[in-house]
This record gives structure tokens, sequence and C-alpha cells, in this order.
């Protein structure tokens, strides 16, 4: 039996899905279990920090990645080894950097681990190696947003 | 026109909030944040916070250096200011230019360990205050320029450790310059003839309670008779009587601790043994056996041991099994007794291996122990049984553990 519940973006956008793929974020999880007591069929859940185009991409994701196992919590102490990962993943993140930094955001609010992961491996990578210049031309698009913060 | 849209509201990194960018520096090793330290405010002020909850303990080793002044100056004023520990290991590399940026940078140093550092020119350490709050410095295989006033910067110290580091010069200053110092361990070669110089060097420190010494020699033993608060004495003595000064050390300090290397017991050592009344761990370890083939000190059963010891560890020594028994009869309090790497006897070996006497002998033994307590013993001879897949503790009752290998036995110090 499918559960189809209803998410709307910070633009008003509403999006229908299943609840079982919302349910890989930790933060609808949360509410459908907790708020909505498991009884959540139609209900519509209001996400204020994420706008339509981030939360079309990461419904995207958590649609492909329905069926994972789920991630193993690290330490958080080590610095984690920057792996290769899906070619799905990899092609999926060829977003521009608005759009990358987006989907970190919402994955984090969402608490979407994986989409965590592979999101800040992807920034990660266009900043190791890098001198401080490089890393603020290449991994800020809009440079007149960029000088507010020097 | 979208594009346009795209680049004036799209998010950029320093607007990511604290949490997504700890999450991204999960990736990022020590360079990449620096380097992300140094591109605005906003990313300075979250590397800052990274680095102050990551990089309390800095380890300065070729990836660090080879980067040249500049690197390490940049490094060093992001991570110096939280620093608490310094882990260099500058064996076969230039190092000396690092110095300046850990004096201009770092403010909170407690814990300074060096390895293999070549001081070629002499750095003016006079106006050096990073290391004013030193309490722990460890130099191994240090040589310093012949003039250099490294030393003279410590005066906070409470742990030193100077291994092939120091001439006798360098003792006397840092122990003049740092009175409170409550554990000293020292090696080298070359400090006898400065102590001839300057033979009171442990009056300076007077609350000195861990001792670590190796290859004291006879003239020094006077000196050694002048600590008062020691708790703790591990001693590489290659002189032949060792008595003398094991009657001054009873007399004077306090020990739990005892490690002697080297050390040659004969009959009368005994005596002087069972005056060491606070004495908690011993461990002895026997000279090699010299040129003539001369025989070791075989113990007898009515050698006399400290009277409280928890924990005794012989090695090199001959050690029959009544020595053992005699021992543990002596001994109430006594936890573990390690033998394993003493030297046994054609006609003992069999006694050692017969699984079921030495049991017996050793419950014996063990009359009027407390009850409740447990003795760890590990022997010679069982070893031999060539069994490597049978476990290592070879008999579990009674108050009686068996083993028959030093694995799983840690020893004191």
């Amino acid at each position: 039996m499918s559960n189809m519940i209803y998410l709307q973006s910070s633009d008003g956008d509403i999006f229908e899905t299943d609840a079982q793929i919302a349910k890989c974020s930790g933060t609808i999880r949360f509410m459908l279990e907790d708020c909505y007591m498991g009884e959540y069929e139609g209900v519509l859940i209001p996400l204020p920090n994420v706008n339509s185009a981030i939360l079309r991409k990461v419904l995207k994701w958590a649609d492909h990645h329905k069926d994972d196992p789920v991630p193993i919590e690290d330490d958080g102490h080590s610095v984690k080894q920057v792996s290769v990962f899906s070619s799905w993943d990899a092609e999926f993140l060829e977003v521009d950097q608005g759009t990358l930094f987006g989907l970190v955001q919402a994955a984090n609010y969402l608490d979407i681990q994986g989409l965590l992961d592979v999101t800040c491996k992807t920034v990660a990578n266009k900043i190791s190696g890098k001198t401080a210049d490089d890393i603020r031309n290449t991994l800020t698009t809009n440079q007149n947003k960029f000088q507010d913060f020097i | 026109m979208e594009q346009q849209l795209e680049k004036r509201t799209g998010l950029i990194l320093p607007e990511l909030n604290d949490h997504c960018l700890l999450e991204i520096t999960k990736y990022l090793d020590l360079f990449d944040v620096v380097n992300l330290a140094y591109t605005c405010r906003r990313l300075k002020k979250f590397a800052d916070l990274f680095l102050f909850k990551k990089y309390t303990t800095l380890k300065i080793d070729k990836n660090l250096i080879k980067r040249g002044f500049a690197w390490i100056d940049k490094v060093f004023a992001c991570v110096g200011p939280h620093l608490v520990t310094l882990d260099c290991d500058l064996e076969g590399m230039r190092a000396d230019h690092f110095w300046p940026a850990i004096n201009a940078h770092c403010t909170n140093l407690n814990d300074i360990s060096i390895n293999g550092w070549r001081e070629r020119k002499q750095i003016d350490f006079r106006h050096f205050d990073c290391f004013d709050s030193v309490s722990s410095l460890s130099m191994l295989e240090c040589r310093l320029h012949q003039k250099s006033n490294f030393y003279w910067t410590f005066c906070n110290l409470s742990f030193l450790s100077l291994d092939n580091s120091a001439n006798g010069n360098d003792v006397k200053i840092l122990l003049s310059n740092n009175n409170n110092l409550y554990s000293l361990a020292f090696r080298t070669e070359k400090i006898g003839k400065a102590y001839e110089i300057e033979m009171r060097w442990l009056r300076m420190v007077p609350g000195l309670q861990e001792l670590r010494i190796e290859v004291c020699r006879q003239d020094e033993y006077g000196e050694l008779a002048n600590a008062v608060s020691l708790t703790t004495l591990e001693l590489w003595c290659e002189e032949t009587n060792i008595n003398e000064l094991l009657s001054l050390l009873a007399k004077k300090n306090k020990l739990e601790t005892m490690e002697l290397v080297s050390v040659k017991f004969d009959r009368y050592t005994g005596d002087i043994m069972k005056q060491f009344t606070t004495l908690e761990r011993l461990f002895v370890n026997a000279p090699e056996l010299d040129m003539y083939g001369e025989d070791r000190f075989i113990l007898t059963p009515l050698f006399t041991w400290p009277p409280n010891l928890k924990q005794l560890a012989l090695v090199g020594h001959v050690a029959l099994l009544e020595n053992l028994t005699a021992a543990v009869r002596q001994m109430k309090m006594l936890e573990k007794i390690d033998f394993n790497q003493c030297h046994c006897r054609q006609s003992d070996i069999p006694l050692y291996n017969d699984l079921k006497y030495l049991c017996q002998t050793l419950f014996e033994a063990m009359s009027g122990r407390k009850k409740g307590t447990v003795l760890e013993v590990v022997v010679p001879g069982i070893r031999n049984a060539d069994d490597k897949s049978s476990p290592n503790c070879l008999f579990d009752g009674n108050g009686l553990r068996l083993f028959k290998s030093r694995e799983n036995f840690d020893f004191l110090l």
C-alpha cells in the first residue's frame, strides 16, 4: 500500500510523493511518525527552507536511492576518505554551484545523510588542493556576492 | 535570463551554515581548511572554530616543513592560538625556520615532543615566550647548536625527558630554571663528565618524584642518594655493587615503583630489598653474561623481597621453582609475578612443565593470603610445550591464574 503525502516548497509549489521515499529524510520521518502518529495519508508538509528547484532534485535523488541500506554513523573524528561514488550520483551532481550548495543545505535541513555525504564530498573535491585564491575563483560563480564576505 | 537570475540568487559557499561547512571539512585535510580560512571573513571564522575543536595537537613533519616558511606561518596563524600539543618529527630535515612562526602564534602550548632536530644555525631563543606555558618537554636524538639557548626558555616544566639530546650543562640549566620538576628521564653518553663539575643537580629539584636514568656510574651514586621524594625510579646501572645505593634510596625515599636494568644482585641484596616497605612494583633485569662466562647470581629461597610488593618481574635471572614459591610465600600482597624470562636449570624444567605439580606447589605457597585476591603467575618452561593453539592462560581458579607467555601480561612502566 502506498501512502502519498504532499510536500510544499518555500515558493509554494506542492509535490506529491510516496511517504516511503520522503522518509529517507529524518526531518520528514520524524514529522510523519511523531506528529501524525503514523496516520499521514494525504498530509501536507511545508518545507520553508527548501525551494522547488532543490526539492525536485532532492526527491529525484531520494527516489533513486529508496532501496539503499541505512548508512552507518561514523565517529566524526577522522578525515573521511573521498571515495568514488556511483556514476548516477556523479551525473546527478553535475549542476551549477548554487544548486550544489542548495542541495547541501537541503540535505542538512531535511537530515538526509546519504545526500549530505555525496554533496559534501563533491564540494570538498572542488576545494581540495586549491589555494585560497583558486577556491575564491572556482567556487564562487557569483563574485559580487562573495565580495560581501571578504 | 534564467542563468543571470541563478547567478544573483544562487547560494555561495560562505552562506552555508556551520553544520554544512563542518560536513564538508570532514573530507578536507588541515591545509585545505587553512586555505579556506584565507578566502573570506566568514570562512575564517568557521575555520577558527573548526581548528580550535579539532587541532589542539599538531604534528610537524616533512609534509608541513617542505611547504616553506610562508605556508608554515599561515598554518600557525590559524592553528597556533589553539595548539596545546606540538609533536615534531624533524629527522633528516632542515627545520630551523618554523620556530619563529611558533613563537609568533602559539600562546597555549603545554606539551612539546621533538625528534631528530638538528639546529644547524644558531637561533636566538632568548626572547621566545611561547614556551613559558610548556609543562612537558620530550627530546629524542636532537643535536642542538653548540651555543644554543633553546633550553633557557623553559621555566615551568613538570615533565622532562632528554634522550641523547642534551649535555650536562643543558641539564643544569633546565633543572635550575624548573624547580618544580616532577618527572625526569634522561639517557646520554656524555652527561657523566658534566656532573663532575656540577654534582648537585638533584638538589635543585627537591620535589622530583619520577626519575628514569640510563647508564648510571658509581661516581653518580652519591648524587642519586640526594633524591628524597622519589616514588618511581628506573635505573640502568652497570656497576657491580648496587647494594650501597639501594640502601640509601630505601632510607630517603618512599619508592612505589622501581625498575633496575643491568643490575647484579648478590647475597646481601635481599637484606636491603626488605627495607623498601612502600614498594609495590619491582622489575629487575639481570646483566648479560660477561665474557668469562661467569654464572648469574642464583636467587636463594632465603632472598628477601620488599614486603608489600604487588608486582614482581625478573628477567635474565636463574630462577628455580623454589625461588618462585619462596617469593609467593613471602609477599602476601602479590598480584602478579613474572618469571617468564628467567633461566631455569635442566633439572627444573620438568617441574615447571608439570602443570598439576606446579599448581599444587603454588597453592601451598599461597596459603595465608587474603581471600578473594587473585595471583597471576607467568613461568618459564611451560612455553616449550610448542602448542601455539592453546590459550596463554593455562589455569584459572582458586585465586590463581597461570600464564605461559608474556602476551596479555603488561608489566609496569
